[in-house]
């Protein structure tokens, strides 16, 4: 069974027609073929008919016309999915999405992924948006992207073959060592979904699962700010944003017992 | 007949034959004294055996690529780890097989310079959030009781772990003022009596100087090097303040930084020491991302 399509997926229903489009023509090819074989064994079968007829009926040569529906069904097919492979990777280049989160007023997130054994590792930018900085972070096993909000993902592996596949967007695509790929989506509403490895990589094949969250505006903003907290000024002053977060805040509260006299003079209010 | 029956008799023996020497050398997790990664775990420091299988598996499909079959450090992918600013880097060993001293020493945390293991937060804090500029990602999407997991199979992977009790981390309350420019400067002043002899001076181009660490290379003995860190052009590990105060406070361990030599500095002055290097972090960064905006 197929997962239902996440909410917003902007290009889901393409993959889902283009499924639809072979599952449905393969049935009808299949089931007519089927009946002209049975048929045939049974018109034709040696008791009645015990030399090959030189000469096919009339009627039958006519069947001509089924190779001629079956070539048009494949062109339409052919056409439906150069479109779609068209939408989904060829037109997309970063540049036509940007543009397009910016005419929408949807938001736009770049990401590295790193397929290894047996995890997924995302790398972010950071606040500033620029990969290689020090305000990198990476994250095992969790990605996290804001609502409403155009994902671009850059895809590659550190040592087999994997394979980037979140089912609910139709997201599916080989990472490959040493070389780059990208795939892209779109998010709307906040949700968890899975992300899971499509490609058998080894005993823990089944295991290399991550978590996709969306997740509000709001939360993205922090999560971000509390991820780039190597460099302020992205979220200046407000020094509660940083220090890891509540869990941080409860694990050190129990009393001093380093040697150290504790001169701090003015504690943040907290 | 006899021909065919004879032929099929010797391709029955050989695909045997592959298939005896498939099994033979079927690859396995090595052996040790210690660690088997591939073998199940006996129970230690009264945790529950589910519960280091549980830790054991998590470890297979998250931490072995990295820290090792035999979870010493040595990477199960060819390719060796490398820090954002390139230098080859090894993860941790949680055995002691490759210390100097066949210690289990960790850097990050509150046992500080000299002291051996971590306090189960200490370990937890660090699974999470990751070390920044290294390939450790931060595994924050991981619920307690796998946090839990990971843990208790790290610390059945060493006999010392079962003695040892874990000091209650102190308190930390970050200044409101850290990164005022009283305090920079404070800190800069400092960091030229304290610090430059292995940082360098990231102001005046000095670089840092390549440390010894007291790990070997796995299998040699080489022992491993590492550079001070680059305040100007590489990340903190941890970036949290509270982070950055407590290393400086309390050294890091396995490297030649010592707080003993800087051991009656203030906390507000160490407070001091942080603004600087968060100032230089800022410094780093609004350098970089002005030469990609020239490209
Ligand atoms: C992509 C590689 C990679 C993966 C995966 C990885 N680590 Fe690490 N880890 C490292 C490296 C490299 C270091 C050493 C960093 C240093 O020495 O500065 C390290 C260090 C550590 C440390 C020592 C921190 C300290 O205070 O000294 C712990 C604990 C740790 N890792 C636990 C884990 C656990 C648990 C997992 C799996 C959930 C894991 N790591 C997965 C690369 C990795
Ligand atoms: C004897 C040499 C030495 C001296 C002196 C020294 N350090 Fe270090 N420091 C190092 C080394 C080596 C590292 C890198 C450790 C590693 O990554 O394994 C380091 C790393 C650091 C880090 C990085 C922690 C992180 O999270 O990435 C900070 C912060 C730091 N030192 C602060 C200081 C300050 C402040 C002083 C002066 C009071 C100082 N150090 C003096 C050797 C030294
Ligand atoms: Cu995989």
């Amino acid at each position: 069974m197929r997962p239902d399509l996440a909410e917003g997926s902007e290009v889901g229903w393409l993959v889902d027609t283009a499924i639809d489009i072979v599952t449905i023509g393969i049935i009808v090819v299949g089931v007519l073929s089927f009946i002209i074989f049975i048929y045939a064994l049974i018109r034709y079968r040696r008791t009645r008919q015990p030399f090959a007829l030189r000469e096919a009926p009339v009627w039958l040569r006519r069947i001509v016309y089924l190779d001629i529906a079956v070539l048009l069904f494949d062109l339409t097919l052919l056409s439906f999915n150069l479109y779609a492979w068209h939408e989904i990777m060829i037109d997309a280049d970063d540049q036509y999405l940007l543009r397009k989160a910016q005419e929408e007023g949807a938001g736009f997130v770049r990401v590295q992924v790193v397929g290894r054994q047996f995890f997924w590792a995302f790398i972010y930018p950071g606040a500033d948006q620029t990969f290689g900085t020090t305000d990198d972070y990476t994250t095992g096993n969790i990605m996290i992207v804001p609502e409403n909000s155009y994902v671009v993902v850059d895809l590659t592996a550190k040592d087999v073959l994997h394979s980037f596949f979140i089912p609910e967007f139709r997201v599916k695509y080989d990472a490959i060592p040493g070389q780059r790929t990208r795939v892209w989506f779109k998010t709307t509403e906040p949700g968890t979904y899975e992300i899971a490895c499509a490609e058998l990589c080894g005993d823990k094949h089944y295991d290399m699962r991550a978590v996709l969250r969306v997740v509000s505006q709001e939360e993205w903003e922090a999560w971000v700010a509390r991820r780039s907290n190597g460099v302020p000024g992205i979220v200046s002053g407000t020094l509660h944003a940083f220090g890891g977060g509540e869990h941080r805040q409860k694990s050190f509260s129990s009393s001093l017992s380093h040697s150290g006299s504790v001169s701090v003079q003015e504690l943040s209010a907290n | 007949m006899r021909t065919w029956w004879l032929l099929s008799l010797g391709a029955l023996v050989v695909v045997v034959l592959i298939i005896v020497g498939a099994l033979l050398k079927r690859p396995s997790y090595p052996e040790g004294d210690v660690v088997l990664v591939g073998k199940r775990v006996r129970a230690s420091g009264g945790q529950s055996a589910d519960l280091v299988e549980r830790g054991r598996q998590l470890y297979i499909a998250m931490c072995m690529t990295c820290h090792g079959r035999q979870a010493n450090g040595l990477p199960v992918t060819p390719e060796g780890l490398r820090t954002q600013v390139g230098e080859p880097i090894l993860a941790r060993d949680f055995t002691g097989q490759t210390h100097t001293a066949g210690k289990v020493v960790f850097k990050y945390t509150w046992q500080g310079w000299g002291g051996e293991f971590a306090s189960d937060e200490d370990l937890k804090h660090v699974i999470r959030e990751g070390l920044r500029g290294t390939p450790m990602p931060g595994f924050e999407g991981l619920s307690e009781e796998d946090l839990d997991a990971l843990v208790a199979y790290i610390k059945s992977l060493h006999p010392g772990w079962k003695t040892f009790q874990s000091p209650s981390p102190p308190s930390v309350r970050v200044p409101s003022d850290l990164d005022a420019t009283h305090r920079i400067e404070e800190g800069r002043a400092l960091f030229q009596q304290k610090c430059v002899t292995c940082h360098g001076d990231p102001e005046s181009g000095r670089p840092p100087i390549a440390q010894p660490l007291q790990w070997y290379y796995p299998g040699t003995d080489s022992v491993l090097m590492v550079t001070a860190r680059d305040f100007l052009h590489e990340p903190l590990r941890l970036p949290d303040p509270v982070d950055v105060f407590r290393t400086i406070r309390k050294g890091i361990g396995g490297t030649t930084m010592n707080p003993q030599t800087w051991a009656e500095l203030t906390d507000d002055q160490i407070w001091s020491l942080v603004s600087y290097i968060r100032y230089l972090q800022r410094q780093g960064q609004e350098k970089k991302q002005l030469a990609q905006n020239q490209e």
